[in-house]
């Protein structure tokens, strides 16, 4: 199921403004969580990170290719990792989909407008997960994009040939960040944490349909069955700065 | 999935204004039933508690609907165990899982019931010969499937915890929504009342996180709330409405736990 240019504009512009509307609530739950009971929650959880099990041999698409999951994500998440410290990561992660989608748009590659303006508005979404997110981690926020992450993105960026290659790119992180906090979730343990945490994950994935549709791809493609974790970005893999 | 025609879609967006019009008795039942706004704490009291007030419910709906009418709205005429009538007999069964599990198996009980209330409007929506787009049934053939698979995956959590399986629609909210299912006459009001339901589904299992005695379960929940997110972005995409209407996903439309299946 694919959307054209003007249907992507004409959404977009809707989008931004229930998005605006939609922050009044949102910013009162960013504060709670920067001084909150929210905080003091994310301060005071610990709990020990079970290994999972990896899928070994799994692919995903990132940027024109086909990438082996565990060539990419850490395989198993053996450490143990406060809530303040996860968050921590998630906003790395999501400072680095911020710096990822400026450095598309700066790349000349994406020259439709519709997607330019898709482009900027999700990554304005980042940025408040990032904001989000940081304000959860407390004093361990870095307010820094991950840069192991970016230094994995970047190089498939510049190679990208045209504006379906970095849509493929994008595609791959949304599904990725979805499933980082799919995983996040079996981690955490405060209810302000976890919350946090559940209401981004859906964005994530809708982040994804759309890019799916603009790519063309099957719609069992960009809706899968279940969320998965399976690609899961990890901080022992990226970790924090 | 086929491309949507740009046309069909145009025309369907000169007919939204008469559609949302029409819409309204659905608009304003979901917002009976879920809304944090506009029902009053009695109302709230009988839609929301353990031990469902029948004739308290049918009052905030403001229909009286008989179960056969339900029954036949959403299908399932050959088939007993979808009918008002077993629905209604095992909404007042308790689950037989107690202390912390009784907790976690109401809202897997709810859960189920969304997701077997998703089979059946999908299933209605796709008998009905209203939807006439490829693509659009297409889709709802597979988020049918999906949501079949959600529902087995819910059923079989809930026995784990200890508790009784609950595979029937929600009989709280089908009978709220029979109105505007008997009223369905075009495909932009199928696409609608099937986004509204995913919508209804996605919040509700976000609102769950953070509730659950096992934790795992907070995983469990969402590897399936967030496909019924993506649902919602392609819905709204066909009714040329935002995919991805904000940065964070809100529960306004969140279904308590134990709605009509306690």
């Amino acid at each position: 199921m694919e959307i054209s240019e003007r249907e992507l504009r004409a959404e977009m512009r809707g989008v931004d403004e229930v998005h605006r509307e939609s922050m009044e609530h949102a910013s009162a739950d960013i504060a709670e969580l920067h001084s909150g009971e929210g905080r003091r929650l994310m301060g005071m959880s610990r709990r020990t990170v079970l290994g999972r099990a990896a899928v070994a041999g799994t692919a995903i698409a990132v940027g024109s290719q086909l990438v082996p999951v565990t060539r990419l994500f850490t395989p198993a998440f053996g450490q143990q990792l406060d809530d303040a410290t996860i968050a921590a990561f998630a906003e790395s992660v999501e400072l680095a989909a911020v710096a990822a989608y400026q450095a598309a748009a700066a790349s000349g590659k994406v020259t439709t407008p519709a997607v330019a303006d898709a482009a900027t508005l999700f990554a304005s979404h980042h940025k408040e997960h990032g904001a989000a997110f940081g304000g959860a981690a407390g004093d361990k926020a870095t307010g820094k994009a991950n840069a192991a992450l970016l230094a994995a993105l970047t190089p498939q960026l510049n190679a990208a040939a045209d504006e379906n290659a970095v849509l493929e790119l994008a595609y791959g992180l949304e599904n990725a960040a979805a499933a980082t906090y799919l995983f996040a979730l079996g981690a955490l343990t405060s209810p302000a944490a976890l919350q946090l945490t559940a209401s981004i994950l859906p964005v994530e994935g809708q982040h994804a349909v759309v890019l799916g549709q603009v790519l063309g791809k099957p719609a069992t493609d960009y809706v899968p069955k279940f969320e998965s974790d399976e690609t899961a970005l990890k901080p022992d893999k990226y970790p924090l700065g | 999935v086929e491309i949507l025609n740009d046309e069909l879609r145009r025309q369907a967006r000169a007919t939204q204004d008469a559609h949302a019009a029409a819409m309204r008795p659905f608009r304003n039942a979901l917002n009976r039933v879920f809304g944090e706004r506009g029902a009053t704490a009695d109302a709230k009291r009988h839609l929301m508690l353990p031990g469902l007030d029948r004739r308290g419910f049918l009052r905030i709906g403001g229909v009286t609907i008989a179960g056969a009418a339900i029954l036949a709205a959403c299908g399932g005429d050959d088939d007993d165990s979808t009918g008002a009538t077993s629905a209604a007999a095992r909404a007042s069964s308790p689950t037989s899982a107690s202390g912390s599990n009784a907790q976690d198996a109401t809202i897997l009980r709810t859960a189920s019931s969304i997701e077997a209330l998703a089979v059946a409007a999908y299933q209605k929506g796709i008998d009905s010969g209203l939807v006439t787009t490829p693509a659009v049934a297409d889709a709802a053939k597979l988020f049918q499937s999906q949501h079949q698979e959600h529902l087995d995956y819910f059923v079989s959590l809930t026995e784990k915890a200890g508790g009784q399986a609950f595979r029937d629609p929600n009989p709280a909210i089908l009978e709220q929504l029979q109105p505007t299912i008997a009223a369905l006459s075009d495909e932009q009001g199928v696409v609608q009342l099937a986004h509204d339901l995913e919508v209804a589904a996605a919040e509700t299992y976000q609102s769950n996180v953070a509730m659950f005695k096992d934790a795992t379960l907070n995983v469990a929940i969402m590897s399936v709330g967030g496909v019924e997110a993506r649902h919602v972005a392609v819905l709204a995409t066909v009714l040329a409405t935002p995919p991805v209407p904000a940065a964070f996903q809100v529960r306004d439309k969140a279904v308590p736990s134990g709605t009509g299946v306690k």
